[in-house]
């Protein structure tokens, strides 16, 4: 079952056109990511999404809720993590989250329990401009979870953290999805994608030029590859495709030239510049 | 409208704010000045025993009233030329009573009380020479206004005093700072408070995590508008209680104050809704709040007749007017509720324009 569907979602502000024609679909439990380079129209389109900004054309459902009719139902349906750190700098951690449970109706409890989820309960009357970026990351998915949304948006989740908060943030995105949210995040992170998600799409100019499982991406776009280390060092890129390259490493398996043999796919970067003619930075 | 999310994002900014340096300086601004200028004013006049001389043929009570005092020397004079040396010389202040005046009291004919002030004596020993007689001439009757107070420089002709609006008879300094500093602390939280809560919340993108939250661009707006009434009406409190208290006809004052207030939050509101940064505030609150506070700056002056009449353009011109006159106790409500509906509109129209410009934005 679908807890996410985009049928022609279209967004226009003045002349130009951020998101054009976009259709897709995410499954519940899934983990779905939009990629692209900045501008790409990945924040235009989780801005529509979760009803905080109105399509020019086309339509979309969130947890059967219609992102632009049905907004009020579907704000408690779904969770999001801002590109931004917004947090309130001068309030603790603890005084934020109390916040959004007043905001949701929560009981005050669920803040404790969402401070120890995410590692932060000792930390809580900390004032959150004492807090590292992973800290206040991980208080961030605290506040989108409070009340237990299906859908949690994740808009580029580690964008500028350290590969250990970054570490910390994937690992606990994977529970999450464990437990049966249904996550769709943004990201220019190709690796990130790669490791997380079950489906991809790559966004590029507002419109998506390819979607699938990452493995599916590999295999359709790139290339079957492998590098062959021999023993005096050297080394050789073959091709999986190319029949004469394959006898030729039989040959040298058999006369035991080989010290190591290593896949050579294409990362998910190589085949966005692939299709797109452009990489993820630009 | 959801009363729970409105004073949960009320709760959040009473509690953010206290500990925002910019907003707690504009919060006690006011109230520090006027202690600073009571500090000023008050010791000065606190000292000492006043010479004040009197001129009352038909021997009021009034005069019986002062002479009890321990803190007047009261000199009764034979004579207006006799008051006129007094005044230019070691009195504070000379005052010239009416024959009837007694009898007028009672009748409820608001007689006329002339005033010679000694400018010489500076602006303590007359604040608190001006603040006796009034205690004293409020005693004579229980309803009501009992006499038109006629204050004049002991110098000047009394026909050159001028005489319009806010500056009306019986000008107190002390009862002027009151005014200027209510209306500068609620013009300080309306214009520059109010906004800088809604616009800190767009600078710092907080507004998005708001607008995903269930709740609605109104009842932000009403979470602001009851932090800014909120600290409105308690920095008004502050003022009056360490100034006169509840002196004159403090329901009218009351009054005032709130619809002053609500319509200050309101333009507040406004200037929150169309602004998007913080240094938009600064410059936009500056001039939006020189203009709401130069009614209370210019009641003292006698500007020219277009400063005048631009100034009658100004809401907070009433405002001024209203609590100037509801601290001497010379208004009614009657008298005051032209004024008062004039405040309220003003606060009613800026509303909608607030509702018209967020649904414009929403869309």
């Amino acid at each position: 079952m679908n807890t996410i569907e985009a049928v022609n979602l279209f967004r226009a502000f003045r002349e130009r056109k951020a998101v054009q024609d976009i259709s897709f679909a995410v499954a519940e439990g899934e983990i779905f990511g939009l990629l692209g380079p900045n501008g790409a129209g990945k924040t235009t389109t989780i801005r529509m999404l979760t009803g905080q900004l109105r399509p020019t054309a086309g339509e979309a459902r969130v947890a059967g809720c219609d992102v632009v009719r049905d907004r009020p139902a579907l704000k408690s349906q779904i969770g999001v993590v801002f590109e931004y750190q917004n947090l309130y700098e001068r309030m603790t951690g603890g005084e934020n989250l109390l916040f959004a449970a007043r905001l949701f109706g929560c009981k005050h409890t669920r803040v404790r329990e969402m401070l120890e989820q995410v590692g932060l309960a000792d930390r809580a009357k900390e004032p959150i401009r004492n807090y590292s970026n992973g800290m206040k990351q991980r208080l961030l998915i605290a506040r989108a979870l409070l009340h237990r949304p299906r859908i949690l948006f994740l808009d580029e989740p580690t964008k500028g953290l350290d590969p250990t908060a970054s570490g910390q943030i994937r690992d606990l995105v994977m529970r999450l999805a464990a437990q049966g949210v249904t996550i769709l995040l943004t990201t220019h992170y190709m690796e990130e994608a790669d490791q997380l998600c079950r489906r991809v799409a790559f966004l590029n100019e507002g419109r998506i030029v390819a979607m699938d499982t990452p493995q599916k991406l590999k295999v359709a776009h790139g290339q079957r590859l492998v590098r062959t280390v021999f023993r005096d060092g050297s080394n050789r890129t073959l091709r999986l495709d190319d029949p004469a390259d394959g006898m030729q490493l039989g040959e040298w398996a058999a006369r035991g030239e080989i010290l190591t043999i290593h896949s050579a796919e294409a990362t998910l970067e190589q085949i966005f510049i692939r299709l797109t003619g452009k990489g993820l930075d630009e | 409208m959801n009363a729970r999310t409105i004073l949960a994002i009320a709760w959040k900014d009473s509690l953010d704010a206290i500990k925002n340096r910019y907003l707690l300086m504009s919060l006690i601004l006011p109230v520090g000045l006027s202690l600073l200028f009571q500090l000023i004013f008050g010791g000065i006049a606190n000292t000492g025993k006043f010479r004040v001389a009197v001129y009352d043929p038909g021997g009021s009570r009034l005069t019986g009233q002062l002479r009890s005092l321990d803190t007047i020397n009261l000199v009764e004079v034979e004579s207006l030329g006799e008051l006129n040396r007094e005044v230019a010389g070691d009195s504070v202040g000379g005052i010239i009573i009416p024959g009837n005046f007694d009898t007028d009291v009672d009748l409820g004919n608001q007689p006329e009380l002339t005033i010679y002030l000694n400018i010489r004596k500076g602006g303590g020993d007359l604040a608190v020479f001006r603040d006796i007689l009034y205690q004293q001439v409020w005693t004579m009757r229980d309803e009501g206004a009992p006499v038109r107070m006629v204050w004049t420089q002991s110098d000047i002709p009394e026909d050159t005093i001028p005489e319009s609006g806010i500056r009306k008879e019986g000008f107190r300094m002390d009862f002027y700072l009151l005014v200027m500093f209510l209306v500068m602390s609620l013009t300080m939280t309306g214009s520059f408070v109010v906004p800088l809560l809604l616009v800190e919340e767009k600078e710092k993108h907080t507004m998005e995590f708001l607008l995903v939250a269930p709740v609605t661009p109104a009842e932000i707006a009403a979470g602001k508008a009851v932090t800014g009434l909120a600290y409105s009406l308690l920095s008004a409190t502050v003022l009056i209680l360490l100034n006169k208290g509840l002196s004159g006809n403090w329901p009218v004052t009351i009054f005032a104050v709130v619809l002053g207030a609500l319509f200050l939050v309101m333009a507040g509101l406004l200037m929150g809704s169309l602004l998007h940064t913080m240094m938009q505030i600064n410059t936009w609150s500056t001039i939006i709040m020189m203009i709401l506070l130069a009614p209370s700056w210019l009641s003292v002056l006698q500007p020219p007749a277009l400063i005048d009449k631009i100034i009658h353009l100004i809401p907070t011109f009433y405002l001024v007017e209203l609590l100037s006159q509801s601290l001497t106790g010379d208004l009614t409500f009657a008298d005051a509720a032209g004024r008062l509906g004039l405040i309220a509109v003003c606060a009613l129209v800026t509303f909608g324009a607030v509702i018209w410009v967020m649904r414009r934005q929403e869309a």
